[in-house]
């Protein structure tokens, strides 16, 4: 039983994180674009938020799957 | 009561000895940032708004805190469309609720009041709970309007998905935190179940954790994914432009409202003296003009009722409020930055608004009308065209002839000025200053006097007139416009002149009453020439009317077995909220029955006369008279009946354009009677 629901609570997790990582990188690209970014740049800033995204996933799924406590059931 | 008590004592411990300053530390930090964020969002709209004219708003205080409170805390501007209606509700309230009981939730430690949880405390758990349940009802109704159903008037840009992304995440992180919390006792947690509705069932899910991890998982997410990503939030709601800044912008804009009735254009101050007129930049809109902008939701409601916009013309009154918005938000900061006298501004016209898009508006209202939070277009579109019109004469050749033909003859068509009175021979009316004790003075008006249609109405009211015995005279020839068409074109000058001269006139003949068929001389003559020291008590024919019914001077006898549907002109209804006499009198009629159409009272459909469009072309899209003339032939009705002369010719020219002639017809309420008498 654990060995199922861990990795499905680990995969709500990791949502929700991504949701949180979603929602401040578009808030801080939509920021920069408010104070005068210029919207050539928006590209290239789309690029690295997906790749630290990416890299933010990566993170969050090895500390989870290293450190997200033992089930008790 | 002891498993409670183990229950926020456990989490205390935990916290105070590992994290707790860590945690203080970072709420000050963030607290304090949220502050500065806050006070410099205020500080920068403020400096924004003070960028533009003075103008008087602070009277009838009380008057002003009702509408507040009646707008923002019950919605009463937004029922008019269920559904949007209650989404916004739902979030609202949803939202209030949320804030409620995180402020308790806020003090609750300092104050003892969750050891062991105290009523208030869980009164407050309960109230947050709900909010957080309006809220993702009311945002499930949000987004499956706007991604799923996409209604074409709302604009969606990534700012929006942002709120709905982060809103879901901040909702969802919270709940799970109270069910962590919950959880961490392990065992029953009585009372809780109906404390905190959707909290704990989830809690009872996170049982499968040991109680040391649901601990540890507490603190993390408490920071990392609820707290930190609300401070955030918050953040970008005071520093970005996202539209959830309606929030705070919109009530402001709701207490400082139009309380004078709609449609009543100001003066130019200082006429002989100013240096330019109407507005060319954004600094000469006044600061209530630019706190319009600013207060504008994007919602797209005047939209949808714009006639204009309906019917393909380039104005889209949402789209111009928030293109002005962002010029406000381009210029603003420069012009701030740069002392008075260095100042070069950027000309809202051509490079905000095009000269189509501001030609078409028809100065119906119906856009102010649906405004939920009081967003007011006409004037400043009046502002801008008076620019156009008297700094750089920009206008069309049928203006050009139009307002040539006020200056000479002192009427839109150019007739001779000897030839006003010509409708009335035959009639036996008299001349004002040939009547003993008159009255009233019956205004007829330009269309009334000169338009062939119009006439017919002009000779019903007199024969009305003189049946039911009242005293009355015309000004004959001494008649002249009375401005409301060279005031809504923007000539400004000639409608002082005009106003000052017809002032000079009815008050040398000592007229006290005056009695018109025209809504917008009844507009101008009760509703702007105070503003030039003409105080005269002002009657429309159709109040005048109901009233000589109703006290059985005009008695009704002869059927007319029609079905009519009853148009309400702009400046009658929504300007003078003169609705329910036209439809007494229809009512009063034996055996005519009255239908109503799609658009009727405050939502009725401009007949596309208004705004001075009556004297221009429609060049762009399909013709707004044919709309309104459709939504009348949807009713099934045979007549259709207006109290405006100008509404009249429109919906005359509607009819035969439609080549409903042989089943349909265009009348003024007075004709009706007439027949009915």
């Amino acid at each position: 039983m654990e060995s199922l629901l861990r990795p499905v609570v680990m995969v709500v997790e990791i949502i929700v994180l991504m949701g949180v990582i979603g929602s401040l990188f578009l808030g801080v690209k939509l920021t920069a674009l408010d104070f005068g970014m210029e919207e050539k740049y928006k590209r290239f800033l789309c690029w690295v938020f997906m790749i630290m995204g990416c890299l933010a996933l990566v993170f969050f799924i090895a500390h989870l799957v290293t450190f997200y406590p033992r089930l008790s059931t | 009561m002891n498993s409670l008590t183990r229950f926020w004592t456990s989490q205390e411990i935990y916290i105070m000895k590992v994290f707790l300053p860590i945690i203080l530390g970072f709420l000050v930090l963030f607290i304090g940032l949220l502050v500065v964020s806050a006070l410099a969002f205020w500080w920068r709209h403020y400096r924004l708004w003070h960028l533009g004219k003075a103008e008087s708003r602070s009277d009838q205080g009380a008057t002003r805190f009702k509408t507040l409170v009646a707008v923002t805390f019950g919605h009463v501007r937004f029922w008019k469309e269920l559904y949007p209606g209650s989404m916004h509700f739902l979030i609202f309230w949803g939202a209030i609720l949320i804030f409620l009981g995180k402020v308790v939730r806020l003090f609750s430690y300092p104050v003892g009041l969750t050891l062991p949880p105290q009523d208030i405390f869980k009164s407050a758990s309960f109230v947050s709970e709900i909010g957080g349940i309006l809220v993702i009802v009311g945002g499930f109704l949000a987004v499956y309007r706007r991604y799923i159903l996409k209604p074409s008037r709302l604009e969606t840009k990534p700012t929006n998905t942002l709120i709905y992304l982060w809103g879901v995440v901040l909702l969802l992180t919270g709940f799970f935190i109270k069910g962590y919390r919950m959880a961490v006792i392990g065992g029953e947690v009585p009372d809780w179940s109906c404390w905190a509705p959707f909290s704990f069932p989830l809690s009872r899910f996170f049982l499968i954790l040991p109680t040391d991890a649901l601990n540890e998982l507490l603190v993390w997410h408490r920071v990392l994914i609820h707290a930190l990503p609300a401070f955030l939030f918050f953040a970008y709601v005071f520093i970005t432009r996202t539209p959830l800044q309606h929030f705070f912008l919109s009530p402001i804009n709701i207490y400082f409202r139009n309380l004078r009735p709609k449609g009543v254009l100001l003066p130019i101050p200082n006429f002989e003296e100013a240096e330019t007129f109407g507005v060319r930049e954004i600094s000469e809109l006044t600061w209530k003009q630019l706190l319009d902008l600013e207060g504008c939701t994007n919602c797209g409601r005047c939209q949808d009722v714009c006639p204009a916009h309906l019917t393909g013309k380039p104005l889209s009154p949402r789209r111009m409020t928030q293109n002005l918005k962002e010029h406000l938000r381009r210029e603003g900061p420069k012009l701030l930055a740069t002392p008075v006298d260095q100042r070069k501004p950027e000309a809202i016209m051509e490079a905000t608004v095009g000269e189509d898009e501001l030609w078409a508006c028809t100065a119906c209202m119906a856009c102010e009308e649906a405004c939920p939070v009081y967003v007011e277009q006409v004037i400043r579109n009046m502002d801008l065209r008076r620019y156009l019109v008297l700094v750089e004469t920009k206008y069309s050749s049928e203006v050009r002839l139009t307002l040539k033909n006020l200056e000479k003859s002192n009427n839109p068509w150019g007739a001779a000025r000897g030839t006003r009175v010509e409708w009335a021979q035959g009639l036996g009316v008299k001349n004002i200053t040939e009547v003993e004790n008159p009255e009233y003075l019956f205004w007829v008006g330009c269309v009334g006097a000169f338009d062939a249609r119009n006439q017919k109405v002009a000779t019903s009211m007199v024969k009305i007139l003189q049946a039911s015995g009242i005293r009355f005279g015309i000004l004959g020839n001494e008649e002249g416009c009375c401005g409301d068409p060279a005031r809504r074109i923007g000539n400004e000058y000639l409608f002082q002149n005009t106003a000052e001269a017809n002032i000079g006139i009815l008050k040398g003949h000592g007229v006290k009453k005056i009695l018109t068929i025209c809504p917008h001389c009844f507009h101008t003559l009760k509703n702007e020439y105070p503003q030039f020291g003409g105080e005269f008590e002002v009657i429309h024919h159709v109040p005048f009317l109901a009233e000589l019914i109703s006290s059985g001077k005009l008695k009704l006898t002869k059927p007319i077995d029609k079905v009519i549907t009853y148009h309400d002109s702009c400046y009658l209804g929504r300007a003078n909220q003169i609705f329910e006499a036209p439809r007494k009198i229809l009512n009063a009629i034996p055996g005519l029955k009255l239908v109503e159409m799609e658009r009727h009272h405050q939502r009725s459909f401009c007949c596309g006369a208004g705004g001075g469009r009556m004297w221009m072309e429609e060049h762009i899209g399909t013709r707004i008279n044919q709309m309104r003339t459709d939504m009348a032939i949807a009713t099934h009705a045979e007549f259709i009946g207006t109290a405006c002369p100008y509404c009249l010719t429109m919906l005359f020219d509607g009819i035969k354009e439609k080549g409903k002639t042989e089943t349909m017809a265009a009348y003024d309420l007075s004709e009706l009677v007439i027949q009915s008498m």
